[in-house]
């Protein structure tokens, strides 16, 4: 049997498992049926953490494969770098509160996520070609930048740094008020509907992953392409942003442990990142959940569990290199 | 040529370190809060105040002309607005501060800060008050009352604070542990931001007679999960931050239940100054919020 549908029968009931237990654990005490009160707080926090995860992980094995890079992932392209300044921005707005934090800051996310994008994507461009390299390269750069205007932001913060602080560690506990609420149907629309689009661009990726010169000779616009895939890729991180910060390495360890199991052929890694990183994010918040009185910023965990991971990959891919 | 240059800023280095201290003449001599001690040559009249808290002992105290500069957010009275303000503790001015030639500064805290060691190199005494409790306020006000040769002032302002808060104590203490409200103060929404037993509105609460539902965290303040305040069932909450309107937090996911939400308990725009600044109006605070744990 293929490996990846093999996988599928472990993962499905495992998924199971996690909704249950991001269910089940909290504060207020382990179990399902304690209060529907404490679960109407549980499950829109459980729903987000499905939806941040694999909307990180799924736009994370696209931009690995459509740069064909595989340190590829949303924060290296600095989409999360101008997002975030643009959430910071907001709250130092002041728009944080009632209509604002309803709209204007999830607008301001995506404002600056795209014109993080734009700005990538115009410096990397040579002549009509998007190579790899330069859109790593520029990523780099406008996330350093953008890291700087943050920091800017919160020299110049007072009572909002701490709002800040905690959206720039990513964390899920932001979402208890009824505008919020609304927010999640909107940025579950917009992370669904361009996961689907990538997944239904899976061939074309495979295509793409042979070399940009093959791909064009078989037929493909390869930098039409591209952009749609980085679009696709910035919406999703923008909506991820602006409801529970950034949230760190779910993009770039997720497509990898899948990778692992699927193979490198997209149409079958996309789902199973997808999958992958929405249990992870749930598990990880579980834990940021429970092991303390306090909220623990989820992104912290999520680093502290990737990057030892992100290691032991490294160290596997050099055994068997040798 | 290059090497007579080092030596006439050689010299220019050991010139100034040559300089002649201030002779002291022992004004006063005081352990502050930190276990420093600091000695006061003459009583000083250029203060710089680094705390809102502080700065409102002095003027209660009368010492007002005394001051030089406050921080950005002194606001209380009024009239402290018009100093010359010098940023703050986090972000501090220190150019200004030091051009407007302090001879005492006065911080909170509970370690000495960088700031405080900026200070120090440049010899200008700092006294370092605690802020935590309402034992420090009395004890700052006494050592404030020494240094604006004022202490009968603050005598008797340390004697009108103890009167009042033997009223609500007395109040208080009629009440049986188990009858009193519980409350949560509400410090920030997002995230959630509550306080600790340890932390000064802790303490405010438990002496107004309420009980602070997440008196149990274990720093003086850190954001927790709503489903904490869901669970706990407070009769009363207490917001006191500019983001959360009364609207907004009836709204909030399944917080709909909570007795506070029920009965219409939630108490936004109360004046934050009075009710989370260690300073000499916390009595104040403590009326406002005993008020609202024991209205009818």
């Amino acid at each position: 049997m293929r490996r990846d549908i093999k996988a599928w029968y472990y993962l499905a009931p495992l998924s199971l498992l996690t909704i249950l237990l991001g269910l089940a654990s909290g504060p207020a005490g382990f179990g399902l049926l304690a209060d529907h009160q404490v679960m109407s707080i549980r499950l829109p926090r459980v729903l987000l953490g499905l939806l941040a995860g694999a909307g990180l992980a799924s736009s994370g094995a696209a931009l690995q494969a459509a740069l064909g890079n595989p340190l590829a992932e949303p924060y290296l392209l600095g989409v999360s770098g101008g997002a975030a300044f643009g959430a910071a921005l907001a709250l130092l707005l002041g728009l944080s509160a009632g209509l604002g934090g309803a709209v204007g800051l999830p607008l301001f996310s995506l404002a600056f996520g795209l014109l993080a994008l734009y700005v990538v994507y115009s410096l990397s461009k040579v002549g009509s070609r998007l190579p790899a390299e330069t859109v790593i390269l520029s990523g780099i750069i406008v996330n350093a930048f953008f890291s700087a205007l943050i920091m800017l932001l919160l020299a110049l913060a007072g009572r909002q740094l701490q709002e800040m602080i905690y959206l720039l560690m990513g964390n899920l506990g932001m979402i208890f008020g009824a505008q919020s609420l609304y927010l999640l149907w909107v940025c579950a629309a917009v992370i669904i509907l361009c996961t689907a689009y990538l997944w239904s661009q899976g061939r074309n990726l495979d295509l793409l992953s042979l070399g940009e010169q093959p791909a064009q000779s078989l037929g493909l616009k390869v930098e039409k392409l591209k952009v749609r895939i980085l679009l696709a890729s910035a919406l999703m991180v923008a909506a991820v942003v602006s409801l529970a910060g950034v949230i760190g390495f779910v993009g770039l360890v997720v497509p990898h442990l899948a990778r692992m199991i699927s193979g490198p052929k997209n149409s079958r890694l996309l789902p199973l990142s997808v999958v992958l990183g929405a249990n992870l994010l749930v598990l990880a918040d579980a834990l940021a959940r429970t092991i303390a009185p306090q909220e623990i910023p989820v992104g912290v965990i999520t680093s502290l569990l990737g990057v030892p991971f992100f290691i032991y990959l490294l160290r596997r891919k050099k055994r068997t290199a040798l | 040529m290059k090497r007579s240059l080092y030596f006439i800023f050689l010299l220019f280095l050991l010139g100034c370190s040559a300089q002649p201290r201030p002779q002291i003449k022992g004004f006063l001599t005081i352990t502050d809060d930190l276990g420093r001690t600091v000695s006061l040559g003459n009583a000083p009249v250029r203060i710089i105040s680094f705390a809102p808290s502080i700065t409102e002992m002095v003027y209660a105290l009368g010492g007002e002309e005394r001051i030089v500069g406050v921080t950005a957010w002194c606001n209380w009275p009024p009239q402290a607005r018009e100093k010359t303000g010098v940023g703050d503790m986090i972000n501090p001015n220190f150019e200004r501060m030091v051009s407007l030639k302090p001879d005492l500064a006065l911080m909170i805290g509970s370690a000495p800060s960088p700031l405080l060691k900026k200070f120090e190199a440049l010899d200008i005494p700092v006294l370092c008050f605690k802020d935590e409790t309402v034992a420090d306020i009395q004890r700052a006000l006494k050592v404030l009352g020494q240094v604006l040769e004022c202490p009968s002032r603050a005598d008797s302002l340390n004697r009108e604070m103890d009167l009042q808060l033997a009223v609500i104590k007395t109040a208080v203490d009629q009440v049986a542990m188990e009858k009193r409200p519980k409350v949560f103060a509400e410090l920030g929404s997002s995230p959630l931001f509550a306080a600790g037993d340890s932390s000064f509105i802790g303490q405010m609460i438990s002496l107004a007679g309420g009980i602070n539902i997440t008196g149990n965290i274990p720093s003086s303040y850190a954001a927790v999960n709503p489903e904490l305040v869901v669970k706990n069932d407070p009769g009363i909450i207490i917001v006191l931050h500019p983001q959360a309107s009364r609207k907004e937090i009836e709204q909030r996911l399944g917080w709909q239940n909570v007795p506070a939400v029920r009965n219409g308990k939630i108490y936004p725009g109360l004046d934050q100054d009075v009710i989370l600044r260690p300073g000499p109006r916390f009595t104040e605070g403590l009326k406002i919020l005993h008020g609202i744990f024991y209205a009818p």
